[in-house]
C-alpha cells in the first residue's frame, strides 16, 4: 500500500523533493501502478521457472586484456566539474 | 560476558588480480593519476555495454572451490542501486539471488582446537571509485570503479573475536596460495566487514545485528569486535535495546561509532541486469579449475608433518604463508635436517624478517644457504652460537655461510687432538686454580671452559672442551 509515509520514504531514498500538489498526484499514480502489479500477481506462476533475460544467449565473455576504448581525457571533459583530475561533486558525507 | 552468546559473521571482499576490470577492458592496475583507467563502460555512459572478464569468473570459481563451495552452473548478475557518486551508473553490478558460489566451509586450528566456519555464499561484483571528502564538496577518482571483487560471506558461525580474526587470516592465506588476490588489508585489496550480535545464553533466536566496517588489520578485527561485544553487553545489561545499524571502527580511539541506522538503510532495488547475460559455467570448466588447484594450506601442513616429521605447531607456522612454506622446503632440502631448519626459520629467520620488514623477493639469504648453514652446525664445523653470528652476516651481505665462516676465521676446532692439547695447556698454566678445583671448588669448571675458549678464540668445539676438561680435571 502506498500512503503518505511510504511516499516520504521513497522520496528520501531517491533524493526527491516533491511539492504538495505533486505528492498528491504521485500518490495517485503510484497507487495505480501498484494496483496493476497486484493484478499481475493473480496469474498463477506455478511450475514456471523465473526468467532472467529475454535474450536467448549465454556467456558473452571477454578475455582479460587491457585496452582503451575512449581517451580518459575526452570522458573527463563531460564531467560536471573537475579538480586535480578528479570529478568534483556536491558534498556526499557530512 | 558469561550471560551472553556472541554470534559473529564476516563479509570479506577480495580484489581479484586480473589485468583488466570485470566488465570493461580498462586497466585494473594501480595508476599514479586519478581517472586514467576509465571508459564509457566503467562510467556507465548510456549505450555502453558491459561484458564479463573470463579470468575474473575463473578466479572466483577457484576461490569457491578452495572454500569447498558448490559452484552454481547458472548464476545471474544483478544491479544493486544506491545514490552515491563513487559509482557513476547509480548502481553496482553484483550478484543477488543466484550467486556463483554457495554452501562452503573452511577449517582452521585455534588454541589446539579445530574450528569449522561455514561459507554462506561468494558472489562476484565490481568495486566502486574512491571518494575524498573535502568539506563542502567531494572528489571522485574512478580508477577503481569496476575492479573485480569476490564477496565471501561466512555463516554466523563464530563466537569469539579471536575466531573471527583467525578465520580472516585463514581466508587470506587461501587467497594468497591461489595467487588470485594479494590479501592486503591495509591497502584494501582485501576488506573485512564484521557482523556481530548478542543473545541471552542458550537462546535460539538471534539478537539484533550490528555491522562494523572500516577495519584494516587482523588485530583491529579482534579489537573492534571486543569493543562492540562489550558495548552491546552493557546496553543489554541496562535493559537498553541494540539498534540495527552500520558502525565504523576508529582504530586511533579503539571505538566503533554509528555510520547509518536502519531507518536510513537503503533499499537497493536489486534486479537482474538486462545488460548482462546469465552466467553459465560448464562442468568441464569447473573440473579443469579443480584439477589445477594448487596445494592449499591445510594439505601442505599435513604433508609437512608427514614428509618432514615436524610437529604440528611447526607445520602450522611454516604453512601460514605460501612464500615461507616454499622457503622452508628449499632450505630443508639443502640441510637434510628439517626439524633444525624449521627451528632456524621460526627463530632467527622470522625475527630478522619481521624486523627488516622485507618481502621474500628482497631477501639476500637464499633458502639453500640457510640449509647449508644448518648443515655446517650438524657437521660440527661451527657451533650454534657461531651460526647465529654467521646468519646475521648472511642476512646483511647475502654471502654464503662457508664464505663468511672462512673470511671471519670462525670455523670450529673439532679435531679431538687439537682440542685436547689446548685443554691440557690451559690446565697446566693454572696450577693454583687446579688445586682449588680439586679441593672441591666445582664452580671453577666454568673458569677453565672460559680459558679454553679464550685460548681457541672461541672456536673450540664446546662438547669436546667439556669432555676433555672433565677427564683432565679428574685425573
Amino acid at each position: 500500500m502506498i500512503n503518505e509515509d511510504v511516499l516520504k520514504k521513497v522520496c528520501t531514498l531517491s533524493r526527491l523533493r516533491l511539492l504538495e500538489a505533486e505528492s498528491a498526484e504521485m500518490l495517485d499514480q503510484m497507487s495505480r501502478i501498484i494496483a496493476h502489479f497486484d493484478k499481475l500477481k493473480e496469474v498463477s506462476t506455478e511450475g514456471v521457472e523465473p526468467l532472467y533475460t529475454a535474450v536467448e544467449m549465454k556467456n558473452v565473455w571477454r578475455e582479460d586484456e587491457v585496452f582503451q576504448l575512449t581517451t580518459p581525457k575526452s570522458l573527463m571533459k563531460l564531467a560536471p566539474d573537475e579538480q586535480e583530475g578528479q570529478v568534483k561533486v556536491p558534498q556526499v558525507v557530512k | 560476558m558469561s550471560n551472553w552468546d556472541v554470534v559473529i559473521g564476516l563479509e570479506i571482499h577480495a580484489q581479484l588480480q586480473t589485468d583488466s576490470k570485470v566488465f570493461a577492458p580498462d586497466s585494473a592496475g594501480y595508476s599514479k593519476h586519478a581517472n586514467e583507467n576509465i571508459s564509457e563502460i566503467s562510467l556507465g555512459y548510456p549505450g555502453s555495454l558491459p561484458t564479463v572478464n573470463r579470468m575474473a569468473v575463473e578466479y572466483s570459481i577457484k576461490i569457491g572451490l578452495a572454500l569447498n563451495c558448490n559452484i552454481k552452473k547458472n548464476s545471474v548478475f544483478a544491479r544493486k542501486h544506491y545514490f552515491y557518486p563513487d559509482l557513476a551508473k547509480g548502481y553496482q553490478i553484483s550478484q543477488f539471488e543466484l550467486p556463483l558460489c554457495e554452501d562452503g566451509s573452511i577449517d582452521f586450528m585455534l588454541d589446539d582446537k579445530n574450528v569449522t566456519v561455514g561459507i554462506e555464499r561468494a558472489h562476484m561484483e565490481e568495486d566502486a571509485g574512491k571518494s575524498s571528502h573535502k568539506g563542502g564538496y567531494s572528489l571522485i577518482d574512478y580508477n577503481r570503479a569496476g575492479v573485480p571483487l569476490l564477496e565471501i560471506v561466512s555463516k554466523p558461525d563464530m563466537t569469539t573475536s579471536k575466531q573471527a580474526a583467525e578465520y580472516a587470516r585463514t581466508v587470506r592465506n587461501v587467497l594468497r596460495y591461489l595467487e588470485v588476490c594479494d590479501g592486503n588489508l591495509e591497502e584494501g585489496s582485501m576488506r573485512c566487514d564484521c557482523n556481530v550480535s548478542l543473545k541471552p545464553k542458550g537462546q535460539k533466536e538471534l539478537g539484533t545485528k550490528v555491522e562494523i566496517k572500516n577495519i584494516n588489520s587482523f588485530r583491529f578485527i579482534e579489537k573492534a569486535l571486543d569493543f562492540e561485544i562489550q558495548r552491546q553487553a552493557s546496553l543489554l545489561e541496562n535493559n537498553e535495546s541494540i539498534s540495527q545499524e552500520t558502525r565504523l571502527y576508529d582504530s586511533t580511539k579503539n571505538k566503533t561509532f554509528s555510520m547509518r541506522s536502519k531507518e536510513e538503510a537503503m533499499d537497493y532495488r536489486y534486479f537482474p541486469d538486462p545488460d548482462l547475460l546469465p552466467l553459465e559455467v560448464s562442468d568441464e570448466l569447473i573440473e579443469s579449475i579443480r584439477k589445477n588447484l594448487p596445494e592449499l594450506p591445510l594439505e601442505k601442513k599435513e604433508r609437512f608433518k608427514k614428509d618432514y616429521e615436524i610437529p604440528d605447531y611447526d607445520a602450522s607456522v611454516l604453512t601460514s604463508d605460501k612464500d615461507l612454506a616454499f622457503y622452508f622446503e628449499e632450505s630443508a632440502k639443502a640441510s637434510k635436517n628439517p626439524k633444525a631448519t624449521s627451528n632456524w626459520i621460526m627463530g632467527d629467520f622470522l625475527k630478522s624478517l619481521k624486523e627488516s620488514q622485507l618481502s621474500f623477493e628482497d631477501l639476500k639469504v637464499s633458502p639453500k644457504d640457510l640449509g647449508l648453514l644448518v648443515q655446517l652446525i650438524d657437521k660440527g664445523e661451527i657451533s650454534g652460537k657461531m651460526a647465529k653470528q654467521v646468519f646475521a652476516d648472511m642476512w646483511k651481505s647475502g654471502e654464503s655461510p662457508k664464505a663468511i665462516v672462512k673470511s671471519k676465521g670462525l670455523s670450529q676446532i673439532s679435531d679431538p687432538e687439537e682440542v685436547k692439547s689446548i685443554v691440557e695447556g690451559v690446565v697446566s698454566a693454572h696450577p693454583g686454580q687446579l688445586a682449588e678445583y680439586k679441593s672441591g671448588k666445582n664452580k671453577l669448571f666454568g673458569f677453565f671452559v672460559g680459558q679454553v675458549m679464550k685460548e681457541s678464540k672461541g672456536q673450540a668445539n664446546p662438547e669436546l672442551v667439556t669432555k676433555f676438561l672433565m677427564e683432565k680435571l679428574k685425573s
